[in-house]
């Protein structure tokens, strides 16, 4: 019997995905953000994450300036941490233009920023600070009250172990290459 | 097993189906990688094996039957060269990414770090296989 003819349709088949999209699965994902609201128990947790998620931000922007041959990878990271911060405080405003420093500080604006240095120094901070990241996620996600938020910051904080390791591996190959 | 682990319980079985899913899956790969590919692989196998049985542990503490492997998996696109193994790879561990999510979400606040990190660990082991990163890895 041919191999793929023997594989019959199963209902644990690999696309997992489907494991987490079941209606009776333990945490629904929020189809759409939701203001963040009065008495919400995690409300400064969600400003916290936002903070660092701003900052996260406000370093892309300078690093897409500073190495233009890797702008499209970095701003589809960019583009993630928009949508985290949308995620978890969707009431937050992006600044403008790349000055989008936090007002408390947070991990990743407590790392060294692009500023004039060499790409592989800016790809060196910019991988800190995405490791900085996924740490603080994890602890957030550890003390959430809501479920559906803890699972949020888990997939955020494993985007942010994603981002740390393309952009070694950026490193490794050569910055601008 | 009280009504409040129900959650948890359910998620812990998708994580022990889905660490079956990625044994198979493993070894579906390697027989279509080479060198340290392949090696990458057999030993992700290997590790995988050990994360399903870790798991199954904490279903039967809970006092249940930990799911069974199918009997056969669905390839979920043509798995029939090198990339195809890699693709499979980065796909299943993308999908463990989100279960493990699932995980920590069904876990009570102070006992979800544990759970977060296999998400993590699972969403760079996809990117290594040639994954995009995503904004919500596994979703």
């Amino acid at each position: 019997m041919d191999r793929r003819s023997f594989l019959v349709l199963s209902a644990t088949a690999i696309g997992l995905a489907g494991c987490t999209s079941d209606s009776s699965a333990p945490t629904p994902r929020p189809s759409a953000p939701e203001p963040i609201p009065a008495g919400d128990p995690d409300a400064g947790l969600r400003t916290r994450v936002a903070a660092s998620e701003l900052a996260l931000i406000g370093l892309y922007r300078s690093a897409i300036v500073q190495i233009p041959k890797r702008a499209g990878e970095l701003q589809r990271f960019l583009d993630h941490h928009e949508a985290h911060l949308a995620r978890v405080a969707p009431d937050t405003a992006v600044p403008a233009e790349a000055s989008a420093e936090p007002s408390a500080p947070t991990s990743a604006s407590a790392a060294p920023g692009p500023g004039d240095a060499s790409p592989t120094v800016t790809l060196k901070a910019l991988a800190r600070a995405e490791s900085a990241a996924q740490a603080q996620h994890v602890v957030a996600c550890d003390a959430a009250q809501d479920a559906a938020l803890a699972r949020d910051l888990c997939l955020m904080a494993a985007s942010e172990a994603q981002h740390a390791a393309v952009i070694e591996s950026f490193r490794e190959k050569g910055a601008t290459a | 097993m009280s009504d409040a682990d129900a959650p948890y319980l359910q998620a812990l079985q998708a994580a022990v189906a889905g660490e079956h899913a990625a044994v198979w899956a493993s070894g579906r790969a390697a027989g279509e990688l080479g060198g340290t590919r392949r090696a990458q692989a057999q030993q992700e196998l290997d590790a995988h094996r050990r994360a399903r049985d870790e798991l199954r542990s904490r279903v039967v503490a809970l006092g249940a039957e930990p799911v069974d492997a199918a009997l056969a998996y669905v390839e979920p696109f043509p798995v029939d060269d090198p990339a195809g193994g890699r693709r499979l790879m980065a796909h299943v561990n993308a999908a463990l990414a989100a279960t493990y999510a699932d995980v920590a979400a069904a876990s009570e606040p102070a006992a979800r770090r544990e759970a977060a990190a296999w998400s993590s660990e699972a969403a760079v082991r996809a990117v290594g296989w040639g994954a995009e990163a995503q904004a919500f890895p596994g979703t």
